[in-house]
């Protein structure tokens, strides 16, 4: 079920599937790697910056 | 658009503090829903506004209409919110100690909202006679970024949580 109608859309389920497949899978040796204190400001900095290119296009 | 970012996470953060404590784990618990629900796996709709901002409001003269049009689009929750991984953002103003730890990304946020738009400016120059490019590129940023959301939510729910 496709909840962001505008940008869902424009991947296809088996790609958004296996995208966060992979990056559980990257996130749980990430979190291997960076014990114990992970970079929290720089994922979240990172995830601001595609947050705001997602919104290309909408006013 | 960083400006009206800036203020919203000021916003927030003032929020936060107004409110009980709520630990950092909301943002991860936010970004494990954001993961869930931008993939379909979750059935569910997180709020957002329906608003756009009015055409007309360019009678204001080009200058009041593009601050009053970046604030806006940079508060991000006025307008429709494109971007699951905005909702992350938003908890972690919620949630996060101290302002040192918010403005980031909320500055972050506006600087990127108002890349595509400076970037499609640039480029509308070189094509001239095809505007319609204007909106492919629209979409392959969009898309791009929401490849890059739905890789960097699992990590974030996974480092929060």
């Amino acid at each position: 079920m496709a909840t962001y109608p505008a940008t869902f859309d424009r991947i296809r389920p088996r790609t958004a599937l296996t995208l966060l497949a992979g990056a559980t899978g990257a996130s749980a040796a990430a979190l291997w790697l960076l014990r114990p204190g992970p970079p929290r400001l720089g994922l979240l900095v990172a995830l601001a910056v595609a947050s705001g290119v997602g919104g290309a296009g909408t006013s | 658009m960083p400006v009206g970012a800036l203020v919203m996470g000021a916003l927030v953060y003032l929020a936060g503090h107004a409110l009980p404590p709520i630990g950092s784990s909301f943002t991860g618990l936010v970004a494990a829903a954001a993961a869930l629900t931008a993939t379909g796996l979750l059935p569910v709709r997180f709020p957002s506004s329906k608003w756009q901002v009015p055409r007309e409001w360019a009678r204001l003269g080009w200058v009041a209409f593009t601050a009053s049009f970046g604030a806006i689009l940079g508060a991000g929750v006025l307008t429709r919110i494109a971007s699951p991984g905005f909702y992350v953002v938003l908890a972690w103003g919620l949630s996060a100690p101290d302002w040192g730890a918010i403005w980031p990304a909320f500055l972050a946020f506006g600087l990127a909202r108002a890349a595509p738009s400076v970037a499609i400016a640039l480029g509308v120059l070189r094509v001239r006679n095809r505007p319609h490019r204007m909106f492919v590129w629209s979409n392959q940023m969009a898309r791009a970024s929401f490849a890059v959301q739905l890789m960097l939510l699992p990590v974030i729910a996974a480092t929060f949580l």
